[in-house]
């Protein structure tokens, strides 16, 4: 493996520094496994999870590189009976991109790429063993999309621009109608070696075979000062699911704080509104929780909880459905990524 | 200048009507998937006959109704139950219309009469209980919107109004009070099974009496309704045999010839479908029998429900039958399993197996010889059967359901709660079901049988 194609397991970005004249590989694996019990008690309370299996590859040589990526999922899903070879886990392909770098501020990508906005959510939150991001947990964004995607930078990094085109229909299906997804990302780092990002997105997208619209506009600020990342950011939907008339808001507010070697502590909220006009359509989910990390491991405890107001439940003013509770108990560990900035000696 | 053109995008005004038929036809696509990518034509038929008649609709469309039901995004009425956390853990129907309710043959009969029960469990799973007195609600709407005379008020709001009451009743009510449905509509579904079943109704109309003993009735091709019965090819043929052999059939049992079923039901009609004759060992055609073995498809995400607890599908649905009916059906045969990867649920066809058509129902209104007031009589004893249905299941965790049902039918305003929120959520879901009735013979007409997915097939 070589540290120099490190640099491509991540989203696609500009380069800046200058590409490897030879050859490179990269390969990261991230895996979490752990037991779980949920409240209330009826069903199937008590299980083993695996939150996160992923495995990624990465290739280059001068400006052109390649990276795929790999992730385990439940096949027929985890309410299903019908999957493969009963409901094995299955690998699924979540990333396939091929990038070239003409210029230092300058990266292009095409294949199945990875969604910049969700990458993004997942850099500024950082622990995705406890939870997916909260745009991609509420549906407002896929891990990856077919499409093409071009990043310009400033001189020194401090200003990124991202134009993404894709199907809108996520990985996991193929096209639907003739209408093509256009995304935005601009991210700046006014203090520069990413300690202050802000980000903003918006997405003109349709999906599924009536086209209906699937629009985004969101907003991020994360903050990074070792061994402390916190994140704040806000999202709007136009369109959900394939609900043209789904206008949800959604926010999500976290930080970590992360020693490389001892104890790591965390905390989030999310929070959806489904109708925007509707106080009472409110739905909250925290994650709070503590490990001790050793180099690449991480042994963790965490509470992750829900409140659904009325209108918010799966069963408008269903009382059983207004809470429920989760506690985990997880090894997770990651080897080949590249350093996280929170990460401390 | 990306910004604003989303603005303006975003703040662009959205035609409910619109929206909701690309809902309509995005849940109508997503639910057939599986059968797009095997065998479109199937869906095409599906599609059309879900078309030409709004029960058949309803019964093609219990995902998008739950889908519905759980969309949080649009403004739905507050329950006023399931306050109690075990009342989601009801073991359900899962498609609790009025059609679904059957006759079938048991032991004790002709000492004790057929039983009447939800037959079709493709959907059963544990969830919470108002869903299946919801659906059922629905279904008895439909069915009064195809009667003559039968408007909402007077006649639709009183079958569900008697669904409450059944329902309310048999729980808040004496237990050991004995129930047992079977009167005006039910009571002619019953008498015509116990008449057709000795008869063998059914075998005379699907076989041919041949020099080898009886064979079934195959076609040549299927009927203008593309129904019928094929006979199979060199694949179907090994598929067939293995069903039967995992049939586990009494010893002397012997496969004597199988087809295709061809258009049979609404909501399954893609999936395959076999029709087995068996002989048990005699050597006259007296111990003759039919059984039909179908696919079992994945069954829709109930909204609020826990985690469901069977092992596979199979189980699910055995577990369901076992849990659910009265009495177990005795005709050889009935059985959930597993072979090459997929699951199937075989089923006797038999004149005892006798379930309502509301065709027929509304023929007999017709006729004179059903009134309307027997409808409002179904709902009660609709009602009913499904209270039982749940209270002899138990909660799936174990134990006694009567007690949480006690408790969150009371914290939810008793039988007058739960009257008034069965007729609001009936009413307001068979307009929309109306509406979206009409949105599909829109889409048909407009984007084809398929409703523009026909790039869909071939692969998943």
């Amino acid at each position: 493996m070589s540290a120099a194609c490190v640099g491509l397991l991540g989203a696609l970005s500009a380069p800046l520094d200058a590409a490897p004249e030879g050859p490179c590989g990269a390969l990261s694996a991230e895996i979490a496994g752990g037991f779980s019990r949920a409240w209330p008690e009826t069903g199937v309370n008590e299980r083993f999870v695996l939150p996160r299996a992923q495995v990624q590859a990465a290739l280059g040589q001068g400006p052109v590189g390649l990276r795929a990526g790999l992730a385990a999922v439940r096949s027929g899903g985890e309410g299903g009976y019908i999957g493969v070879a009963g409901e094995a886990i299955v690998p699924e392909v979540q990333i396939a991109e091929a990038r070239w770098a003409p210029h230092p501020q300058v990266a292009v990508g095409a294949g199945l790429l990875e969604d910049p906005w969700r990458a993004a959510a997942q850099a500024a939150w950082g622990l995705p063993a406890v939870a997916a991001p909260m745009v991609e947990r509420a549906g407002l964004s896929p891990v990856s999309d077919l499409g093409m995607g071009a990043v310009l930078s400033s001189p020194g990094g401090r200003v990124e621009g991202g134009l993404h085109l894709s199907s809108g229909e996520g990985a996991r299906l193929r096209e639907r109608n003739d209408g093509q997804d256009v995304a935005a990302l601009l991210q700046v780092s006014p203090l520069g070696e990413e300690r202050l990002s802000i980000e903003l997105y918006g997405r003109d997208g349709s999906t599924g075979l009536g086209s209906v619209r699937d629009h985004r506009a969101g907003g991020r600020v994360a903050f990074t000062a070792a061994p402390v990342t916190a994140y704040g950011e806000v999202e709007r939907a136009w369109g959900l699911g394939g609900d043209a008339l789904a206008e949800p808001i959604a926010a999500s507010a976290g930080g970590v704080v992360a020693l490389k070697q001892g104890p790591q502590a965390w905390g989030r909220l999310d929070w959806l509104r489904a109708r925007p006009a509707d106080p009472e359509s409110d739905r909250y989910e925290f994650f709070l929780g503590g490990g001790y990390a050793q180099g690449p491991a991480l042994v963790g405890l965490s509470y992750s909880g829900q409140r659904n107001d009325p209108a918010a439940s799966l069963i408008a003013g269903a009382e059983a459905l207004a809470s429920a509770h989760q506690l985990t108990l997880f090894l997770s560990a990651e080897l080949g990524a590249p350093p996280r900035p929170s990460e401390a000696p | 200048m990306l910004a604003l053109l989303l603005a303006l995008v975003a703040c662009a005004p959205v035609d409910p009507l619109a929206a909701r038929r690309a809902w309509v036809q995005d849940q109508l696509v997503t639910d057939n998937r599986l059968f797009l990518s095997r065998d479109p034509q199937r869906v095409a038929e599906k599609l059309d006959r879900m078309a030409a008649d709004p029960y058949d609709y309803l019964r093609g469309s219990n995902r998008l109704w739950l889908a519905d039901r759980a969309n949080a995004f649009h403004e739905r009425p507050p329950t006023a139950f399931l306050s109690v956390d075990a009342a989601r853990a009801t073991l359900l129907v899962g498609d609790a219309h009025p059609e679904n309710a059957s006759t079938y043959l048991v032991a004790g009969w002709p000492d004790m009469a057929l039983p009447i029960e939800m037959i079709d469990l493709d959907a059963a799973g544990v969830g919470p209980y108002t869903l299946d007195l919801g659906r059922a609600a629905l279904g008895l709407a439909l069915l009064g919107e195809g009667l003559p005379d039968c408007a909402w008020e007077g006649c639709q709001d009183a079958a569900v109004s008697a669904l409450a009451e059944g329902y309310a009743e048999t729980v808040l009510g004496d237990p050991d009070e004995a129930r047992r449905v079977g009167g005006g509509i039910f009571g002619r579904l019953r008498d015509e099974a116990e008449e057709e079943g000795p008869a063998r109704q059914r075998l005379t109309e699907l076989t041919v009496s041949t020099s080898e003993g009886l064979r079934l009735r195959t076609d040549t091709g299927l009927d203008a309704a593309h129904a019928g019965l094929l006979p199979l090819d060199r694949d179907e043929e090994a598929q067939a045999r293995a069903l039967f052999a995992a049939l586990d059939l009494p010893a002397g049992s012997r496969l004597t010839d199988a087809a295709r079923r061809f258009g049979v039901g609404i909501s399954s009609l893609p999936a395959l479908r076999y029709l087995l004759l068996v002989d048990q060992g005699s050597p006259t055609d007296e111990d003759d029998s039919l059984i039909e073995v179908r696919e079992l498809i994945e069954p829709p995400a109930m909204p609020g429900a826990p985690a469901q607890p069977f092992d596979d599908n199979a189980e699910r649905v055995a577990f369901a039958a076992a849990a659910l009916w009265s009495e177990p059906m005795v005709a050889p045969g009935y059985r959930a399993l597993c072979l090459d990867g997929l699951y199937w649920r075989a089923l006797p066809v038999s004149s005892f197996v006798l379930g309502l058509d509301h065709l027929k129902i509304a023929e007999d209104v017709e006729a004179g010889e059903v009134e309307l007031a027997d409808v409002e009589r179904l709902g009660g004893e609709l009602g009913q059967l499904l209270a039982q249905s749940h209270l002899r299941a138990g909660m799936v965790t174990g134990g006694d359901l009567r007690p949480v049902l006690i408790a969150d039918l009371e914290a939810g305003g008793g039988e007058d709660g739960l009257r008034a929120e069965l007729l609001g959520d009936a009413e307001a879901e068979s307009a929309t079901l109306l509406v979206d009735w009409g949105l599909l013979n829109d889409l048909i007409e407009e984007e084809g049988p398929l409703l523009g997915a026909d790039g869909l097939s071939g692969v998943l």
